[in-house]
């Protein structure tokens, strides 16, 4: 896996209800690992394209710096030249107060980037 | 379904009736989702959905008038969560009904220097919760 520069950014593809309609703002939704596959880190991508694809109904796409994540404890790698992963989260299942305060932090960190119209 | 399209207001208004029909709004348009998604399942359980709708009309109850406005969503098993959001001052809070039984409703409140989850025993802890919220 390749390290990322800090000023790197990275694009999560945001689904159905993971956009605070009232605020325009990203929600935690978009931050926790789903335990129930076993997931071990965070997708995220190096374009906006490559976001809208990722996801077949993508109702957003939300910027974040690699900076900032590194300076919440986590880590950004590429594995592939358009996959980045998001580590060291832990499931919510085995610690909330920390998976709902990084997943809160992430989501202050991120910018709309890109909305659909439909919503 | 209709949707809440009416002027935004901010959740700490005191427009408390319109607050939580909106909140109502939007966990009945939970139900209007497709089934699943690619992420996981995106339409909440009768479980989640019932929990919510209890906790959110209890505490309607109590606060009336103050009640908050906040946004819903589900995760990738069926679980709601409802969101408080404040930006000035950095407030948050979080209320987490699972998809099932065997999991624990929490509830989850944030500022600058705090992050407190505390599972959620009855509609008095959310009641207090978003009394706190309110105080901004």
């Amino acid at each position: 896996m390749e390290k990322l520069p800090d000023n790197t950014v990275v694009y999560r593809a945001l689904r159905k209800g993971w956009i605070d309609r009232d605020r325009s703002i990203v929600k935690s939704d978009a931050y926790y690992l789903r335990q129930r596959i076993n997931e071990e880190s965070i997708s995220v991508n190096f374009s906006i394209e490559q976001s809208l694809s990722a996801l077949k109904n993508c109702e957003g796409v939300a910027s974040l710096n690699v900076g900032a994540i590194r300076e919440l404890g986590l880590n950004v790698v590429r594995d592939s030249s358009s996959h980045g992963s998001i580590i060291g989260l832990p499931y919510r299942e085995d610690n909330r107060p920390k998976a709902d305060e990084l997943a809160l932090l992430l989501a202050r960190q991120s910018r709309i980037v890109w909305e659909s119209s439909s919503r | 379904m209709t949707i809440a399209k009416e002027q935004i207001t901010d959740s700490s208004s005191n427009s408390g009736l319109s607050n939580f029909r909106i909140t109502i709004e939007r966990l009945i348009e939970l139900l209007d989702l497709e089934e699943e998604d690619e992420y996981g399942i995106l339409r909440p359980t009768e479980y989640a959905f019932r929990t919510a709708m209890k906790l959110i009309v209890e505490a309607y109850d109590i606060l009336g008038n103050s009640f908050p406005k906040c946004s819903t969503g589900t995760d990738d098993r069926g679980s709601i969560t409802l969101d408080w959001t404040s930006l000035e001052p950095d407030r948050t809070v979080r209320l987490f009904c699972p998809f099932s039984a065997e999991k624990p409703v929490d509830i989850y409140h944030h500022t600058n220097n705090e992050n407190v989850v505390e599972d959620l025993l009855s509609s008095s802890t959310l009641v207090y919760w978003l009394q706190w919220f309110n105080k901004i």
